[in-house]
């Protein structure tokens, strides 16, 4: 498949000869031709390669943040910047500059705004590479949860943060120019921080761990076209400023609905330290339920306003819909195997605990390792057995790194998906590999085997 | 046209190899079946072992042999003297201008050579 598309590409650059050698390497080397090892000569894939997958996931993804960036609007620290903004674009237009130009403007708005945060995005994805699994370290991921449980506290109204006087007064002075345009933009990434930036902590974080500079870009472009999209069409119609609902109780609300998916994200951060697998998800779940409850039919705020109590219960019943579907994923599908992501101590740690070993190489752009992941680790006897040996996993969806080169060459792995059965002494017994998808009743009776049965 | 008629009467082989009961062989000529219909559709030719392995041996310095497998297979194994190109199946390498020019850069400027990926 790998070889299909690139000779397709070279087809479409303009290359008139290309072939495709579609039975690869096994055949080669079974007809006894010279093959190599070592690095590659060209230093292409050693840069920066796009790895990020784009696919249903990415979009996704990408529309949620979207979502919430126009979201972001309704906080209480952008959301009274709002008129300071449009009323600055307004009095362009009074004094008489044309359309076009207020367009101009409103872009400049937005690129400022692009910049700052894309920046932000991108180099998070470099530190996050340098920084490598220091970011799924346990104190890491407790540290960053306790920031967003804090967050979420002073969203609940428990304390209240607030940013110096200086740079609050700085977006409200008028500006002049398109310098100034960009500049607004440019500002607002910081002036908004006490709302937003528990989500840019958040965003950030998960960017850094993808370690991919484009998906750090992606994500933070996105995040700021939502944030400035609502200013953007304002400011084209400033006229109609006056139609904008007037700050009131139901920015709380607002606030009281940003500490729920704080603790969500919080949540998500530490999903991986839960010995049991998909406690995190219950968990998830139990917020969105208590969310929805809370939201859309405790709260008392904005009783007054007809349109927010609809808005209000939608939003509940959504959130408890969410609740049951979350709940009803995991509870369906029943528990899966719970692996340890592979590094050279868990590793150790297994030969050393004189247990079985299972091994799962897999990428993420790989069908058969998937499927591998839905069915058969999922299969409840292969659940079950799975107690008694150490399960590592080791992700090969980028590049491996020098530790994982020599587990690779070990073990003589060639693709994805390759499952090794070590013994009780650590050795591989090389019958039991598997190098594709098998079903549960075809993986259990391996398992058997390992233990000599 | 040659490699066409070729790659059929190898198909034909295949065929006329395999007996109806015997499912793992059937799996593999449906599985060359996609291949050659990917080819069809990407505009490229297919090559034989046979024919690459003649080839080869004459004279290894008359095509350009690209690995398109992970890095750390490339790495581990692969055909003296291939270069290698990291090219992951997701559908946005198609398009992606980094991977272009990585590709251009790999290719080299000259459109008539014979290049063949693996």
């Amino acid at each position: 498949m790998r070889s299909h598309g690139a000779a397709r590409l070279a087809v479409k650059l303009g290359y008139k000869n290309v072939y495709r050698f579609a039975q690869g390497l096994p055949t080669w080397k079974e007809m006894g031709l010279p093959i190599e090892a070592g690095r590659a000569s060209y230093g292409v894939s050693e840069g920066q390669g796009i790895s990020t997958v784009i696919g249903t996931g990415l979009i996704l993804t990408l529309l949620g943040v979207f979502l919430g960036g126009i979201a972001l609007n309704l906080t209480p620290c952008v959301y009274p910047l709002i008129p300071i903004t449009a009323s600055y674009f307004g009095g362009r237009s009074e004094t008489g500059e044309r359309q076009g130009y207020l367009i101009l403007h409103g872009l400049l708005y937005i690129l400022g705004l692009s910049v700052m945060n894309s920046a932000i995005g991108v180099s998070a994805a470099f530190t996050g590479k340098l920084m490598g699994s220091f970011l799924q370290h346990p104190a890491v991921l407790i540290f960053v949860a306790s920031v967003l449980l804090l967050m979420a506290l002073n969203f609940f109204g428990l304390w209240e943060l607030r940013l110096p006087g200086f740079l609050s007064s700085a977006v409200s002075k008028s500006h002049t120019g398109y310098a100034q345009s960009l500049f607004m933009g440019l500002t607002l990434g910081i002036v908004a921080a006490p709302c937003i930036g528990p989500f840019i902590i958040g965003l950030l974080t998960m960017v850094a761990q993808k370690g991919d500079p484009l998906y750090g870009f992606l994500i933070f472009f996105t995040l700021s076209i939502g944030l400035g999209l609502p200013l953007f069409i304002l400011s084209l119609f400033a006229g109609n400023l006056s139609k904008l609902p007037s700050s009131g109780e139901w920015l709380i609300w607002i606030r009281t609905l940003f500490g729920w998916i704080m603790l969500a994200m919080a949540v998500y951060f530490i999903r991986p330290l839960f010995p049991w697998h998909d406690a995190g998800t219950y968990m998830l779940a139990l917020i969105a339920l208590a969310s929805g409850v809370h939201l859309g039919f405790i709260s008392q705020t904005g009783k007054t306003l007809r349109t927010f109590v609809i808005i209000k219960r939608t939003a509940g019943v959504f959130a408890i819909g969410l609740s049951l579907f979350l709940a009803g994923s995991v509870f369906l599908r029943g528990p899966g195997v719970s692996w340890q992501p592979y590094s050279q101590e868990t590793y150790t740690k297994a030969i050393a605990a004189k247990k079985p070993i299972i091994i799962d190489f897999y990428a993420d752009w790989c069908t058969p390792c998937r499927e591998l992941d839905k069915k058969t680790f999922h299969d409840k006897d292969v659940v079950k057995e799975s107690a008694k040996f150490s399960m590592i996993k080791v992700n090969l969806t980028k590049e491996a790194n020098p530790d994982v080169l020599q587990l690779l060459k070990k073990y003589d792995v060639k693709g994805v998906p390759t499952v090794i059965f070590l013994d009780d002494g650590g050795n591989e017994i090389k019958e039991l590999q598997i190098v594709d998808y098998v079903p549960g009743k075809e993986f259990l009776p391996r398992m058997k085997r390992a233990f000599g049965e | 046209m040659k490699k066409i008629m070729y790659i059929s009467l190898l198909f034909f082989f295949f065929m006329s190899y395999t007996g109806p009961a015997q499912s793992d062989s059937q799996n593999e000529v449906r599985a060359w079946d996609k291949v050659v219909a990917e080819a069809k559709k990407g505009g490229y030719h297919l090559v034989t072992p046979e024919e690459l392995g003649k080839e080869y041996l004459q004279d290894s310095a008359a095509f350009l042999l690209v690995d398109t497998r992970q890095e750390w297979s490339y790495q581990m194994q692969h055909i003296k003297g291939s270069s290698h190109i990291d090219f992951a199946p997701t559908w946005w390498n198609q398009y992606s201008p980094m991977t272009r020019s990585d590709m251009k850069k790999v290719l080299g400027t000259d459109k008539n050579k014979k290049v063949i990926f693996y």
